[in-house]
């Protein structure tokens, strides 16, 4: 009676490579899944941050350690130009890359067009893009870039700090 | 009950019934991504366009503070003198964007900036008359914005996924 119990090896056999040929698909549409979510996750965060630094500049926050804001506090000045850098974590929170490896990086570039001595004001092209510095899961572009946002604003003369590395 | 004479095959019915499982998880979870990331991205060219329209906004806001200055140093704080030069300074901006309402109290100039999506943003200004010479110092409150928002453009809402272009996409990223 024993005999008839269980699963025959050819049985067996048959399943494993049922399973082995179709969970090739089936691990590629659950990666698709969880790289479409990885996407999303970047692209709401790099938007936040994005008006976020916007909005502050706006605002007449400068750039540099006096800063209320913490992004703007922890910009680097990367050249004598009006080029602003900053490491972002994985929770899109300024790090200090010496301790911390940084999975973004924020540039920020303010180009001045006009400028006022009488009122001390400034018309700026403010450009604001977030680079993703590791590749997707099973993908090999790094530094790719996940979102872009430009503007123009009247800002004050003195917004740039002196911060430089 | 349904009784089967032999249990022959039952291991790969077992695994079908899994994998076909697995497979509708599989796409009910890449479906769902899509769809916010879909959502995402719809976010982002929303903010592109807000401040695309806003910039033509905070341009001419930044030439009406520059025209304001330049009045005020050449009225030598006269409020007479300082009002005859802000309304013919002011006539520079008059556009089919910009356009400008002249009363003896104040001065109403109205932006109305478009972009090729249909979003449209608007910009109310109001440029008082001073009551008193001694109130030109005060810069702040020359300008008082009234309006500055976008009105944002009909949204059609699309229930059917669009396959081929997820395909695309996942091969960009």
């Amino acid at each position: 009676m024993n005999k008839k119990n269980g699963f025959t090896l050819i049985e067996i056999i048959i399943s494993i490579g049922i399973v082995s040929f179709l969970s090739v698909y089936l691990l590629q549409i659950f990666i698709t899944a969880k790289n479409l979510n990885e996407v999303t996750y970047d692209l709401d965060n790099a938007v936040i941050v994005s008006k976020s630094v916007m909005e502050s500049l706006s605002a007449g926050e400068k750039i540099g350690p006096d800063s209320d804001d913490i992004i703007l506090k922890n910009a680097r000045k990367l050249s004598d130009e009006l080029i602003y850098t900053v490491k972002l974590g994985d929770d899109f929170q300024p790090v200090d890359s010496d301790f911390v490896d940084s999975s973004y990086i924020m540039n920020i570039t303010l180009d001045l067009v006009d400028s006022s001595e009488l009122s001390n004001m400034g018309l700026y092209n403010i450009s604001v893009d977030i680079q993703r510095e590791k590749p997707y899961f099973l993908k090999s572009s790094q530094n790719k870039e996940i979102y872009a946002l430009n503007a123009s604003k009247g800002l004050l003369l003195d917004i740039g700090g002196d911060t430089s590395d | 009950m349904i009784k089967f004479k032999t249990r022959t095959g039952s291991s790969s019915i077992l695994v079908i019934l899994l994998v076909v499982t697995m497979v509708v998880f599989g796409v009910l979870a890449m479906m769902s991504s899509y769809s916010g990331l879909k959502m995402a991205r719809k976010t982002a060219q929303w903010t592109q366009d807000y401040y695309e329209l806003e910039s033509k906004a905070e341009i001419m806001l930044y030439d009406i503070k520059n025209i304001v200055h330049k009045s005020i140093v050449a009225s030598n704080t006269t409020n007479q003198d300082y009002w005859t030069s802000l309304n013919r300074a002011l006539q520079e901006l008059d556009s089919s964007e910009v356009t400008l309402t002249y009363d003896s109290d104040e001065i109403i100039v109205k932006g109305d900036f478009v972009n090729s999506s249909g979003d449209r943003f608007l910009a109310l200004l109001t440029l008082e008359n001073l009551a008193s010479d001694t109130d030109i110092a005060i810069e702040e409150d020359l300008i008082e914005i009234n309006t500055w928002k976008l009105i944002p453009r009909e949204v059609e809402y699309e229930d059917a996924i669009e396959f081929k272009d997820l395909e695309v996409n996942i091969e960009n990223d």
